[in-house]
């Protein structure tokens, strides 16, 4: 049986700044740079190609400025790539562009809108990204349901509750703002919104980072945890190879915006081939 | 017991109205002419006419008087006034390069070319109430100028007919460097409604005829913390520009239609990382009058709204061209002594509600 | 008025404002800008509502000028001095008889008709203002749809107080596309807007925008499948003049005894019923 990827990105290229046309041939991990050197553009990522498999949780790992985030950015829409081709195979795109293939990129603002409010969801590792800090932890939730159209406020009510008993939050403060949380605790206000329509594709960046040792043993657990419930495919993106090991099937090394090494995770992690890979590998585990 | 909504509300207001001009006159013994204004309270009318865009002095004096010496009324009088008039025509760019200056000061240099003037001002003023204006009379202002004039040494043939710009100085060397993105073209913010973002001559001309307070305010907040701009005053000049037209369109002869007095100030910023080297930047500001601090303030401004990454509310273009209208601002702030009576029931009825189900959730 | 033109603006601008007019009426709900000229009438008066009116009305119309229902009020008194000075049109305070009426915060309670024109002082054209300062973003978020954040608003309304807070201005979804400030009229006008047969403008002065519900339009009030919209309770109270009971009531402080009494919001219909009710 074939397996077709249920995510898709091509040649994915963003750069900051007024590119001159030959930024992308003079930079990279072999001249030691990201900012090319004719225009001071800063390179973020350049000719990216993956694919993500349904069920499967990709890891994406690079130290900053690697543009390991700035991918996940990109496919979030957050930010508008210089060109690249993105795509995802799933019935609820289906429901919104209808039946063709569609490079996501080049969608309305309203379309892009609907497919981050259905098909993804993304947790950031600053929680105030992807939180309202003074509305209430519930109505942070509720948000991605009014997006998706839901007018029944008992039912919204009762979706938040649940979503609040799935990460294990305490129900009891549910009308509270996420500026009154823990970090722990705000990462699982923005993983029960990430959940709240049920997307099949997941974005984890640096969801951990800044956390406790026990409280980031406690989140990655969730993250499994739901993995296995939902089985959604993810991709992660960490600097850190502990998560990387824990967590992933396949991963994807990124070094000044681009991809020097992809595999396997176990494989990735016992065998580094690329010698970035293997510095990573040797100072961190 | 019968009630009757409130009536004769005609009548009141004309009463009202009236009131208003008895107040002002009743106890008058000799009423001021709007000569006298004008001349006295020179930079009043300044400020009136820089306020309502309409560089009239006469008028703008009437407006004070009318007012009752209320600046925001007499900005709105002249404003409003303005509005009935046509527009004919649009003058040419002037070039204060060609300022019969009156007064002209840098802060930058300690010596400039052509030197510093300090003309007309009341900063080097002690503020000490000067109890003889109360017995002013002709007799001792008569006095006063001949004194003074006999006492300057005055060579008018060595004074120069313009002086060269610092901020062109600064410009030449390559120190200074403006790059304006977006549109340059010109639009006209009474005639077409301002969509953010702004160009910049919209930003501008909203400025100039700006409430000068409202300006200061904003300004000054940039300048003590909430903002990061530290000017510097490259130049400030006070003087005279003519106004050119452009007379007949077809043969393009150009003639002067006369000269108004403006206040011109350009600062310079605290240096950025512009693409490429790195140098100063400039922030511009231009008003009718003589009003040094509107002209500041604006410049401020001008430069702290080109923040590439604007986080305070004075680096806003939004928060700043939509607050800085003293007609609009004074308008909207009293419209609050209208009736609300039927908003306020309808959110009485809310709040009763609201409290109800307080009630029987706490019960 | 010696020395003006016919309704103060001169023509040219008087044609900026129609076509803007056009343009809003084409898009329901939308807010189109205009220059917004001064007038001799305060910014926050009701400059949008009688630039509206002065460049659409003509020597034969019938104004009406009303604020917070009635006719004599200060503000209706001043507008209504203000336009027949520069028109000469004839004025009257029956609804029923006037081609143009001009309003602030109520709708008059009489049913109007295809041949009037109802014109709405606005002092908040933006509805989803009151959680987003900034312009360019509301702009956007009305050309991309994105109303999340008004709902989101309601939630948190009636998480916080069981009720929506909302009293006069309540968001309405303008045919089925725009998010609109029904300017600061009662809750008990809104149901008006709906499919009505009167041609309704929306002018803001000092804010520089238009904006129109045509007739025969769908508008509907935000609400949730199970948390209703609801007008202004006057369950058990009735206007001591006319004794009507089925029109928006203004609560008074009785000097004398203290006590609570109501009478009609809408003057002029009040006075009306009286004629009625005295000649039956």
């Amino acid at each position: 049986m074939e397996l077709f990827p249920i995510l898709e990105v091509r040649n994915l290229t963003k750069i900051y700044g007024k590119p001159c046309g030959e930024c992308i041939s003079h930079t990279g991990p072999i001249y030691e740079t990201n900012i090319c050197s004719r225009c001071n553009s800063l390179v973020a990522c350049a000719d990216i190609n993956f694919e993500l498999y349904p069920g499967e949780i990709l890891g994406i790992v690079g130290e900053s400025g690697s543009g390991k985030s700035t991918v996940i950015k990109l496919l979030a829409f957050d930010v508008e790539p210089l060109q690249g081709e993105y795509y995802i195979k799933h019935e609820k795109i289906i429901n919104i562009l209808g039946n063709g293939q569609k490079n996501l990129f080049n969608l309305t603002p309203f379309e892009k809108r609907q497919i981050r409010n259905q098909v993804i969801g993304i947790v950031y590792q600053y929680p105030y990204l992807g939180l309202k800090m003074n509305i209430s932890a519930g109505g942070n939730i509720a948000e991605n349901l009014l997006v998706a159209g839901l007018r029944n406020l008992k039912r919204i009510r009762e979706k938040v509750l649940e979503l609040f008993e799935k990460t294990e939050l305490p129900i009891q403060r549910i009308d509270e703002p996420p500026i009154k949380f823990s970090g722990g605790m705000q990462q699982r206000v923005q993983i029960a919104k990430a959940l709240s329509n049920n997307p099949p594709v997941l974005f984890l960046d640096e969801v951990t980072t800044g956390l406790d040792v026990s409280v980031k043993a406690r989140i990655l657990d969730l993250i499994k945890n739901l993995h296995h419930d939902y089985n959604f495919s993810i991709i992660i993106v960490s600097h850190d190879l502990s998560i990387i090991r824990v967590l992933t099937h396949r991963t994807i090394v990124m070094k000044l915006g681009r991809v020097v090494e992809a595999g396997l995770t176990d494989q990735i992690l016992e065998d580094p081939q690329h010698p970035y890979t293997q510095l990573l590998v040797n100072s961190q585990l | 017991m019968g009630y009757e909504a409130v009536k004769g509300g005609h009548e009141a207001i004309e009463n009202a109205c009236r009131l208003f001009v008895y107040e002002r006159v009743k106890n008058v013994k000799t009423p001021i002419k709007v000569e006298q204004i004008k001349d006295e309270l020179y930079l009043l009318v300044d400020r009136v006419m820089s306020e309502a865009s309409l560089y009239a002095p006469q008028l703008a004096a009437l407006a004070i008087k009318q007012a009752a010496g209320d600046c925001f009324e007499a900005v709105f009088l002249l404003r409003a006034y303005r509005t009935t008039l046509p527009r004919l025509g649009y003058s040419l760019p002037i070039d204060t390069r060609n300022m019969r200056v009156i007064r002209r000061i840098s802060a930058a240099f300690k010596e400039i070319p052509g030197g510093q003037i300090l003309g007309p001002t009341s900063d080097y003023t002690l503020r000490l109430l000067d109890f003889t204006l109360f017995n002013e009379n002709k007799k001792t202002i008569n006095k006063f100028i001949n004194e003074f004039l006999s006492e300057l040494d005055l060579d008018v043939e060595e004074f120069p007919m313009n002086f060269p710009k610092i901020v062109d100085i600064l410009r030449n060397e390559g120190l200074l460097v403006e790059n304006f993105e977006g549109d340059r073209t010109f639009s006209d913010i009474t005639k077409q409604p301002i969509i953010f973002p702004a160009k910049r001559c919209e930003v501008l001309q909203a400025m100039s005829r700006g409430e000068t307070g409202g300006l200061l305010l904003l300004a000054y907040s940039n300048m003590r913390g909430y903002g990061d701009i530290h000017p510097t005053i490259g130049e400030l000049r006070v003087g005279y520009v003519p106004v050119y037209i452009k007379e007949n369109l077809l043969s393009g002869e150009v003639i002067s239609i006369g000269e108004i007095k403006v206040t011109e100030a350009e600062i310079i910023a605290k240096f950025e990382k512009q693409e490429g080297k790195p140098s100063f930047t400039l922030g511009y500001g231009l008003c009718f009058g003589h009003n040094e601090i509107k002209a500041i303030s604006m410049a401020v401004l001008d430069r702290a709204m080109q923040s590439k990454n604007p986080q305070m509310i004075s680096e806003n273009q939004e928060f700043v061209l939509a607050h800085i209208d003293g007609v609009e601002s004074m308008g909207f702030c009293n419209h609050y002594k209208l009736p609300h009576y039927v908003t306020f029931q309808s959110d009485l009825d809310r709040l009763r509600k609201a409290q109800k189900e307080y009630k029987e959730r706490h019960k | 008025m010696k020395g003006y033109n016919f309704g103060f603006l001169d023509e040219v601008s008087k044609r900026e404002i129609r076509r803007k007019i056009l343009k809003a009426i084409a898009i329901p709900g939308y807010q189109v800008p205009f220059s917004s000229k001064e007038l001799p009438i305060p910014r926050g008066w009701g400059t949008g509502g009688i630039q509206i009116t002065l460049s659409i009305i003509g020597p034969d119309d019938i104004l009406k000028v009303i604020d917070q229902g009635c006719d004599e009020s200060v503000n209706a008194v001043n507008i209504k001095k203000f336009i027949k000075a520069v028109t000469g049109v004839e004025l009257t305070t029956d609804t029923t008889e006037a081609t143009i009426i001009q309003t602030r915060h109520r709708i008059p309670e009489e049913s109007m008709t295809e041949k009037q024109i109802l014109v709405l002082q606005v002092p908040y054209p933006e509805a989803l203002r009151v959680f987003e300062p900034s312009e360019v973003e509301t702009r956007r978020m009305h050309a991309e749809a994105d109303y999340a954040r008004m709902w989101l608003y309601l939630y948190e309304d009636i998480v916080k107080f069981q009720e929506i807070s909302i009293g006069a201005r309540y968001p309405v979804l303008v045919n089925n596309r725009y998010i609109m400030d029904p300017s600061p009229i009662p809750r008990w006008d809104i149901p008006k807007l709906n499919m009505a047969k009167t041609l309704y403008l929306f002018g803001a002065g000092r804010e520089k925008r238009i904006y129109a519900v045509p007739p025969y339009t769908d508008v509907k009030p935000l609400e949730f499948e199970d948390f209703k919209f609801r007008v202004e309770d006057f369950r058990g109270k009735c206007c001591m003049i006319c004794g009507s009971s089925d029109t928006f009531l203004d609560e008074l402080i009785d000097g004398s005894s203290g006590e609570r009494i109501y009478i009609c919001s809408d003057t002029s219909y009040c006075k009306k019923r009286r004629l009625v009710r005295s000649e039956l």
